[in-house]
Parts: C-alpha cells; sequence; structure tokens
C-alpha cells in the first residue's frame, strides 16, 4: 500500500473515529439532558396544575356551579363548599352540560391539555387528542407517575389518583356526603408536549450530520493535500535515486527546509555527491592504470628493443672486438635503465602499501645532509649550490624526506641547471615548515606542470631516457611528500628555470623535545644555517 | 535494473490494494456517520419508551371544618422568622411538593387564610366581612429549591401561597406551612375601607406583628416622617430582639369611568394593603 494511501486512511480513521465518537456522546448528552429538563418540568408542571385544579373543586367551582344550578342548591354566600356536596353525581352534570362541564371548566384553568376519569376509569373530560387509557392502570394515589409517548411529535403523560375526600370543607362544619360516582378517587392526566425538544434534538443531528459532512470532506481535502506534500518530496528522492541508478550520476534534490525530509534530501544529496566523486575517481584510477601500464609497456619496450637489437647483431654478425665492446655497452645500458625502472617501480609500490611512522628531526641538519651527499656530484658539474634552512623540528621520515630532495635536485641537475638554491623555511603564522629547491635549468611550459607528477610522464622523453630516467622520480617524490601531509607544487617558466615547493609539520619550539632541539654536532638549532658549495 | 517478469501482476495488485484502502477510508468517514445515526436512534428511542414515578409523601389526612380547629400553638422561633424572612425577601428557585407530615393540608391552608382575612384583616378596616363571600382560591405549597436540605428535612420552611379573589377583594398570603402564621399578605379591595385612618393602620400593623408571640406590646413603630412632621409608609415594628420587622406598606388608585346610565364620570378607588417581614428601616 502506498504511503498516500496509508496516510489517508489512518488519516480519514483518525477523523472518523473522532467526529464520530465526540458527536454521538455530545448528542446522546444533549437528547438525555434534555428529556430529563423535560420530565423534570412536566413533573412541576404537573405539581402545579393538581394544586390549581385542587383549590379550584374546592372553592370556586363549587360556587359557580351551584349558582348555575341555584334553583334549589344556593346555600349561604359566605361559605364554601365542595362540589361533591351538591353534584354528587358528577355524571349527571356531564349529560347536563357536554363539552362545557365542570372538569371542562377546571381544565380551561390549566395551561396544558388535563383528562379526568372517574374511579372506575370513565371518563369525565378529555382534551388530550389520542389519549390511551392504559396509561391509567399505572397511576397510584401514592405516586405522580409520568411516561413519554412517540405519538404526535412527542409528549409526557403525567398522572396520579386525587381523593375525592381532600375537597371537602363544607359551612356546616359536616363532611362531605359520598357521591354517586364510583369510589373515592380520581384519575388526574396532564399532558406536556416535548415535540419542540425532540424537533430540537433532530435539527441538532441535522445540524450534526452537515457540521460531519463538511467536515469529512475538509478533512479528506485537507488530507490529499497533507499526503501530497508529505509524499511529493519522497516521490522525487524516489526518481533522482532511480536516475541515480541508472547513471546519472549529477542528479540532485532541490528540496530546502529544516524539517526531516530536508534533512533527508540533504543527505541524498551529499550521498549522490559522495557517489558521483567516488565513481570520477575510480575513473580517474581506471584511466590512470590504464595510462600506467601503457607507459609501463611502453617503457620496457624502448630498451628491450634496443637489447634484442643489439643482441641479434652480436648474435648474427661478427665483429670487432670495438664493435662488440659498444653493443655491448648500449645492452649495459639499456638493461641498467631496466633495473633502474624496477627499483623505482617498487619504491612506488612500497610507499603505496605502506605506513611511515614520522618522527621528530631537526629540519635544518637534515638539509645539510643532503647538501654533504650532492657536493661530490655538484663539484663534479661546477654547480653553484646554496642551503639556506631556518633551524626547526620537524615530524618526517628522513630516508623519505632525503630520498625526496635527491630527486629533486637530481631532476634539477638533468635540466640543466648551473645554479641550485635549496630553502628551508619557518612559516612563523602555521606549523609548517617550507622546503624549496630552485634552480635556473630549462624549465617547463605552464601546461606540462599538472601532468608532471604522473608515472612515466617525461618532459623531454629524448633527454630522460639518455639520462636513464624512467619518469617515475617525481611521481615518487609527490607521493612522499603526500606522506607528510602536502603534495608538491611547480612554478616554472620556460627556460628559466623551476621552484619546487612543500611543507612538512613542524614542532613548536615550546613542546620541542630536547633532543630535537640541537643537531647532532651540538649545535642550536635556532641558529640558521647558511652553506654554499 | 532488473524487471521483473510479473509487473503487470504486481501493479495491478498495487492498484487494488491502494484502491481498497482509499474506500476502507471513505468507509470508515461514512459508516461512523451511519453507526451514530442509527446508535441515537436507538437511544432515543429507548429513551421514549421511558416512564417513572414520584412517590408522594404518606400524611395523615387531617379533616379540619373550621380554621379554629387548627392548633398555632406552635409557633415560629426568631431564627426561624429570619430565616423565613431572608427567604421571602428573596425566594430565589423553588419546588413544589404535596404537603409532609405536620404540615397544613391545602383545605387548612385555604381556611387558615380565608379566616385570617375574614376574622382578622377585614374587621380592622371597618369593611363588611360579607366582602369575602363567593371568592375563587388557588393555592400552591412550596419550599425553597437547595441541593443539600430536601423540605422532609425542613418542613417549617415551607410555604402555601393562597390567592383569593372576589368582585370586591384580592389578596396573596404566604403562610408558613407547619404553624400557619401569614408571613405575608397583599391585599387589594374595591370597596371602600378605613384605612385613611391611621389608627387603622397602626392596629393592623400591631396586631400582625403580635400575632407571631413575641410580646409587641410595648415595642415603638418606627418610619421616615415627612416635612409636616406625619409617620410616612412604611411602618415597621420589631420582632423579638433579632433583626426582623413586621411592615406595613399602602396605597391607592383612582380609576375614573363613566355612568352609562347618567354620562356623569364614577370614581372608584382600589386600595392595597401590603403586611410582609423586612430586615427593618436602617436596611431598606
Amino acid at each position: 500500500m502506498r504511503l498516500f494511501t496509508k496516510i489517508f486512511l489512518f488519516g480519514m480513521l483518525v477523523f472518523g473515529l473522532a467526529f464520530s465518537a465526540s458527536g454521538y456522546f455530545l448528542l446522546r448528552y444533549s437528547m438525555e439532558s434534555s428529556l430529563e429538563r423535560e420530565a423534570d418540568f412536566a413533573l412541576k408542571q404537573f405539581q402545579y396544575d393538581k394544586f390549581t385544579v385542587q383549590s379550584t373543586m374546592l372553592t370556586a367551582t363549587s360556587v359557580t356551579i351551584s349558582l348555575e344550578n341555584a334553583d334549589d342548591l344556593l346555600p349561604e354566600d359566605n361559605q364554601t363548599y365542595s362540589i361533591m356536596q351538591f353534584f354528587p353525581d358528577i355524571s349527571l352534570i356531564l349529560d347536563e352540560t357536554p363539552g362545557g362541564n365542570l372538569f371542562g371548566a377546571l381544565a380551561s384553568e390549566l395551561s396544558v391539555p388535563a383528562a379526568f376519569y372517574a374511579e372506575d376509569k370513565t371518563l369525565l373530560y378529555s382534551n388530550i387528542a389520542e389519549f390511551n387509557p392504559s396509561f391509567l392502570d399505572s397511576l397510584s394515589k401514592d405516586a405522580h407517575t409520568w411516561q413519554f409517548c412517540r405519538d404526535r411529535g412527542g409528549f409526557i403523560l403525567v398522572g396520579t389518583m386525587l381523593r375525592r375526600n381532600d375537597l371537602p370543607v363544607s359551612a356546616s362544619g359536616e363532611a362531605a356526603p359520598d357521591s354517586q360516582i364510583d369510589g373515592q378517587y380520581l384519575y388526574f392526566v396532564t399532558q406536556w408536549d416535548i415535540s419542540r425538544t425532540l424537533l430540537q434534538q433532530n435539527t441538532l443531528r441535522q445540524y450534526f450530520l452537515r457540521c460531519y459532512l463538511v467536515a469529512m470532506v475538509a478533512g479528506m481535502a485537507l488530507l490529499i493535500i497533507f499526503s501530497t506534500l508529505l509524499t511529493g518530496p519522497l516521490n522525487r528522492m524516489s526518481k533522482a535515486a532511480r536516475r541515480i541508478a541508472k547513471g546519472d550520476y549529477a542528479q540532485r534534490l532541490s528540496l530546502s527546509g529544516q524539517d526531516e525530509i530536508g534533512t533527508l534530501a540533504e543527505s541524498f544529496n551529499q550521498m549522490a555527491d559522495a557517489v558521483e566523486e567516488k565513481i570520477a575517481e575510480l575513473a580517474k584510477a581506471a584511466r590512470d592504470k590504464e595510462d600506467f601500464v601503457a607507459n609501463f609497456a611502453h617503457e620496457l619496450k624502448t630498451p628491450l628493443t634496443s637489447i634484442i637489437g643489439y643482441a641479434d647483431t652480436i648474435y648474427q654478425k661478427e665483429l670487432s672486438r670495438e664493435e662488440t665492446r659498444r653493443a655491448s655497452s648500449h645492452i649495459w645500458n639499456e638493461g641498467m635503465r631496466l633495473e633502474s625502472l624496477s627499483l623505482k617501480l617498487m619504491e612506488l609500490t612500497v610507499l603505496n602499501r605502506q605506513a611511515f611512522p614520522l618522527t621528530q628531526l631537526p629540519a635544518d641538519e637534515l638539509l645539510q645532509d643532503v647538501a654533504e651527499g650532492l657536493s661530490p656530484l655538484l663539484e663534479k658539474r661546477q654547480i653553484d649550490f646554496h642551503l639556506q634552512a631556518d633551524p626547526a623540528c620537524v615530524l618526517a621520515d628522513y630516508d623519505l624526506l632525503k630520498t625526496l630532495l635527491l630527486n629533486l635536485t637530481d631532476n634539477a641537475i638533468k635540466a640543466g641547471a648551473d645554479k641550485i638554491e635549496l630553502l628551508g623555511k619557518t612559516e612563523e603564522k602555521t606549523d609548517k615548515y617550507l622546503i624549496c629547491v630552485s634552480d635556473n635549468g630549462c624549465g617547463m611550459e605552464p601546461e606540462e606542470l599538472s601532468r608532471i607528477t604522473e608515472a612515466f610522464y617525461m618532459v623531454d622523453k629524448a633527454r630522460s631516457r639518455k639520462q636513464h630516467g624512467a619518469g617515475l622520480g617525481l611521481s615518487l617524490a609527490d607521493r612522499v611528500a603526500e606522506i607528510h601531509g602536502d603534495r608538491l607544487r611547480f612554478a616554472s617558466k620556460k627556460g628559466q628555470g623551476t621552484q619546487v615547493s612543500f611543507s612538512v609539520r613542524r614542532i613548536a619550539s615550546d613542546s620541542q623535545p630536547p633532543g630535537c632541539a640541537s643537531n647532532h654536532d651540538g649545535q642550536e638549532c635556532n641558529e640558521q644555517k647558511e652553506v654554499s658549495l | 535494473m532488473k524487471e521483473h517478469k510479473n509487473f503487470p501482476a504486481k501493479k495491478t495488485g498495487k492498484i487494488l490494494v491502494n484502491l481498497s484502502g482509499i474506500l476502507s477510508a471513505l468507509a470508515i468517514a461514512f459508516g461512523g456517520l451511519f453507526l451514530v445515526q442509527l446508535k441515537l436512534n436507538q437511544e432515543q428511542e429507548k429513551l421514549l419508551t421511558d416512564s417513572g414515578l414520584i412517590e408522594l409523601p404518606q400524611t395523615e389526612i387531617i379533616e379540619v371544618t373550621e380554621a379554629g380547629d387548627l392548633s398555632l400553638s406552635v409557633l415560629l422561633t426568631e431564627e426561624q422568622l429570619e430565616e423565613l424572612r431572608n427567604i421571602l425577601e428573596e425566594p430565589g428557585e423553588t419546588v413544589l411538593h404535596e404537603p409532609l407530615s405536620g404540615q397544613l393540608s391545602m383545605a387548612q391552608a385555604i381556611e387558615c387564610g380565608r379566616t385570617w382575612l375574614k376574622d382578622f384583616f377585614l374587621p380592622r378596616l371597618g369593611t363588611n366581612e360579607n366582602s369575602l363571600s363567593d371568592y375563587k382560591a388557588s393555592c400552591y405549597l412550596w419550599a425553597p429549591e437547595s441541593p443539600d436540605s430536601e423540605p422532609e428535612n425542613r418542613p417549617w420552611l415551607s410555604c402555601w401561597t393562597i390567592s383569593l379573589s372576589n368582585q370586591h377583594i384580592e389578596a396573596v398570603l404566604i403562610l408558613n406551612a407547619v404553624t400557619g402564621q401569614i408571613l405575608e399578605a397583599s391585599v387589594s379591595c374595591f370597596s371602600p375601607i378605613e384605612y385613611q385612618e391611621q389608627n387603622a393602620l397602626m392596629t393592623l400593623l400591631e396586631d400582625f406583628a403580635s400575632s407571631f408571640g413575641m410580646d409587641n406590646d410595648s415595642r415603638p413603630v418606627y418610619s421616615a416622617e415627612t416635612e409636616s412632621g406625619a409617620k410616612k409608609l412604611p411602618w415597621y415594628q420589631r420582632l423579638g430582639t433579632r433583626s426582623t420587622f413586621a411592615s406595613i406598606q399602602a396605597s391607592s388608585i383612582i380609576v375614573c369611568s363613566t355612568d352609562t346610565d347618567t354620562d356623569l364620570p364614577l370614581y372608584t378607588e382600589q386600595f392595597n394593603i401590603h403586611l410582609y417581614l423586612s430586615p427593618g428601616p436602617e436596611m431598606q
């Protein structure tokens, strides 16, 4: 299932449950409390109506009716009589005054429809529409009974049995005579209309229905927007990942934001950068390897061709001693080249594979050793060599660094320089010690500088081969500089000379160990050395 | 990239799953609504078949034929009277109830009220007691509604409000449901009475105060005075030692009409007299 569908489903589930549950409980509470309140009102109104009926029957009604039938019944005016004293036969009155009887008059005093029944359940009067007399069965003289009815919009019936002898108060002080109607009680029932309340509840439910639908539609729209907003970036990421998988490593996401998706997009882009970089590195490594193999094959082929040729000549022809010696010399020279080539390849392999621990060394002493080692050769070639070294303690491998400097000096000699300068300088602002070898040799074109550290690359191949060069010296030197935390930097101008520089890490003078503070001859390290050969 | 051989089938399956998810969401949304309506209908049906009953207190019915039968030997104490005065001043929510044991029945209450009007009130105003003939009565018994006190617990807090009316008089009386003492009376007379004599009103007030049985004979009557030094209504007389006063207020309205025979103007005066309990002049 798609994330979009999951979010939509879950959202609708939460929305639906929350709205349904809250709506249900709210409406149910409203309905229960409304009906409970209506029942309470109905009972209160019934109590009031009951008092009205009782008090009216006790006083005014008796007199009113007695006046209407005053021919033989008119009593003294200033006394109160019970209706039962003068109208024992209620049913007779009902017959005589249909629709306008005593109980009709009583009912008209009330604000709600009412019904009166004799104890034998004979109807005395009722203005309650469609009243079901079975309700009378539940009435008793000791309680007010109520019942909800759904008919005609809804109402509450409340009723009780009224004791007829509640009424007698006579002028003579005699108790009321027994009436001729059956029993001592009357049924009194009122009807309390609750149709408005039920209608209100229905309206409330309709309103809830509309609100629910509107909320659901709005919720759906919001969920769709939200899901789209949430899954859109993920879809774009998915597409970008697929494109990267197909080889489009330049694919990136243009998503911003500080949220998780923004962070994910940033991480995705970083990952794509790393992948692209790695792929480029791998491609370059593969290309370099191919170039290396090609160059290596070429470098092998040249001396081998020469060796094979001269060996064949010696084998095929009758040569003089001088010719044989010259041919052998060529074979020896090319063999030497091959030996040099194999040695340097071995060194390069070793440098690439081995980890070299760097130790603390006095830099000026190291440079002095290099200068002393070169002095016979430089004197022989009549090269003006100048060394200037600041005393400092550096982290370096003695042999590797010496090899590096000898390589650079050897290159300067091969470039035909008659003046070489070796400079060691402390950079005050950093923890670096800068070493610089400059010459006034033939120099190089600027475009060649970027390739001269490649294996087997030779600026002047003829000259280089003549000098038993294999094109691996600067590769080795660059690798040594890399081991010391830097790369070789070249500055050269054709015909004017070349300057090669690199730096090694310097140990600060305050943390300099005692062994590093002075050179091997016991001289102070901070004394600047200047040597000219 | 690897392409699955059954890709179309998987895609169809995915679409079906997603579609069923969306349909489930819609079913939950609208099913919830349907369920709510169904459940509410059931609840309403159940509620509308409900019924119940309120049991009435079982009281001993005392047959009373005259007010003299009522034993008024029990009177309200000062504290009870003060509490009732507070309730009558600010009735608040009230609850109607059936007479409880020890409380007057409706017939007794009406008879009490009628007797008070006939034997106490009207004679002191020099009015013919026949003006009480052929009256109409309505009454109800009430008690202050209190969440922590049922009428059964403090029956003396219940009062009967009785309205008696005919063509001569209209009276609303509030009498204590236990003792039958008249606590408040508001009477409008449509026939001439002798209230203009200050003594009649003074006597009425003093006798009204004495009816509470707190030995009020020697107590002064308080009132404000007009600029001419006459006593200005209402008048007050203290009951007991607390700040409950019997009070009287009177007013009249003259209604003018035309005699249908002579076309001459007829003036009818309506007198209103209000006897009540109050916290006294300083609290008014």
